[in-house]
């Protein structure tokens, strides 16, 4: 698959969040938005590209507009990076306390 | 009018012991030393201040003296009085001094001993970390309160997890922050500490100004039955009053009491008049339900200044009251983050603020359609970071601890 397939796919998998979310499709240019789509590939690589558009909609963002994610997708991926190592970072208290709180007894 | 006994008697009266605990206050009683010495021993004991009578009593030739101002009053009047009887002294002893020996040397001895009165002069506490005889006399004391209260000189949470990793308590001048989404059990968990410091005979008291007092009390009386009640049934009313009277005469009577305090949404509510409940209940831990619903003491307008001040705010609560305060706040909803995780300190919009005052801060998150609460810790002053789940059930108010998520 070569990028401009992959802009696709990822504008594709962003109408799928974006029905499942508000139950209709978003209104799209897909000549125009694949560049977008390519400046995201080309920053953070296809893989994360997914994850971040399937985030984006976890997040606090109303509407979850397309333009915004093309303007801080670098800022959601530092967000979801922070985020994945606290969660690592809580798995390991968590173990850390179960140990402390069965040497108490 | 001895205004020793004066202090005395204005403490039995306005019972306000915080006042005076916070101070260098023991130096500062010189005739009646013994009899404040009997007051901190009852109050450390029983965790109320007596009634003057007590004292007379006990001391055959200590008189109550009749008060009609505040208690601070009568303090700056001993103050006043035992540092003038001090400077007195002091130039005493200088003039005599100047006669044999050298300025220098004099001057050296008075800054001495200056400096050594300017603790008393302010309310900023000083503490000459060389001074054996003050750390052990502090660490003496503390040991007994430690004692008193079973083995930490704070409150303990009465989750495990967080009182072994949190090993003072809940005590005297902390600020705990607990931290959450909206609608993820920040007030639940709070409510549960507010029944476990009462079931372990602490006074505390809620001012929520989310819920009515009625609302929360039906919280309360759920997690006081720990699976007796259904708090549905309370909301409507329909629970078996017969079962109900004869669990609250065997449960309530008799007990401390447990002050639950709401504006019902009409006014302002400011840490000042927080004060002033804490002076009309003398609670011994303090729970603020929830932060942005308070205004600031100087009625700010900027919502970030207003929500700092409000968190330094009730670090003085705290600090000058000498109780635990517990203060509630939602993270801060933003258009990068998501709220499927338990909040990061970093997703409060004033989380500079709360690493400042907070002593301990923790994160609460009801995990989305389950009966799993996390908590994360994110600040301790005091001890380590921990991490626990809690199994739930929010409609009986039964509560276990686990490390399993599911």
């Amino acid at each position: 698959m070569n990028d401009t397939q992959k802009a696709q796919a990822l504008l594709s998998l962003y109408e799928k969040c974006f029905l499942e979310r508000y139950g209709r499709k978003p209104i799209l240019n897909r000549y125009r938005d694949k560049w977008g789509m390519l400046d995201m590939i080309h920053s953070i690589g296809y893989p994360r590209s997914q994850e971040i558009i399937e985030y984006y909609f976890k997040t606090g963002k109303s509407n979850h507009p397309l333009s915004y994610l093309f303007n801080n997708f670098d800022n959601i991926d530092r967000f979801y990076e922070q985020s994945e190592i606290d969660r690592m970072k809580r798995l390991e208290l968590l173990k850390k306390t179960k140990e402390v709180v069965a040497g108490e007894h | 009018m001895s205004t020793e006994a004066a202090v005395i008697s204005a403490v039995c009266k306005n019972k306000d012991m915080g006042t005076l605990l916070q101070l260098n206050a023991d130096d500062m009683f010189v005739s009646h030393r013994d009899i404040w010495d009997s007051l901190k021993a009852y109050y450390s004991k029983y965790r109320s201040v007596p009634d003057i009578s007590i004292l007379e009593d006990r001391f055959s030739d200590f008189m109550a003296v009749p008060t009609t101002e505040t208690t601070s009053f009568y303090i700056d009047r001993m103050r006043d009085e035992f540092l003038q009887n001090k400077l007195r002294d002091m130039l005493v002893r200088t003039g005599t001094s100047l006669k044999s020996d050298s300025p220098s040397r004099i001057i050296e001895q008075m800054q001495v001993e200056v400096n050594k009165l300017g603790k008393y002069a302010h309310n900023v506490r000083d503490v000459d970390v060389v001074d054996l005889a003050d750390a052990e006399s502090y660490y003496e004391a503390l040991r007994q309160q430690s004692i008193d209260r079973g083995g930490t000189p704070g409150i303990p949470t009465g989750v495990k997890a967080i009182d072994v990793c949190y090993p003072t308590g809940m005590a005297g001048g902390h600020l705990i922050v607990i931290i959450g989404w909206p609608g993820r059990g920040k007030s639940f968990i709070s409510a549960y500490i507010a029944c476990k410091a009462w079931e372990q005979g602490y006074r505390p008291m809620i001012v929520s100004l989310e819920m009515s007092p009625e609302d929360m009390r039906n919280r309360i009386y759920t997690l006081m039955g720990s699976g007796l009640f259904n708090m549905t049934d309370f909301q409507r009313g329909m629970i078996n009053m017969d079962d109900f009277h004869s669990w609250g005469k065997r449960s309530l009577e008799n007990r401390p009491s447990f002050i639950i305090t709401s504006n019902d949404g009409v006014s302002d509510i400011t840490p000042a008049m927080v004060q002033g409940k804490i002076e009309q209940y003398r609670p011994d831990l303090v729970i603020c339900d929830y932060h942005q619903l308070f205004n600031d003491n100087k009625n700010s307008r900027s919502e970030v200044e207003r929500n700092k001040n409000i968190s330094r705010e009730f670090k003085q609560l705290a600090m000058s009251n000498n109780i635990p305060v517990i203060d509630i706040t939602a993270a801060t909803m933003d258009d990068i983050s998501d709220q499927d995780n338990p909040p990061m300190l970093s997703q409060v919009a004033w989380s500079k603020a709360i690493e400042y005052d907070a002593d301990l801060a923790f994160a609460v998150h009801r995990h989305t359609d389950t009966d799993i609460i996390e908590l994360v810790g994110r600040k301790s002053r005091h001890g380590t970071l921990f991490a626990v789940f809690l199994n739930a059930d929010l409609g009986r108010g039964v509560i276990t601890e686990t490390f399993e998520s599911n």
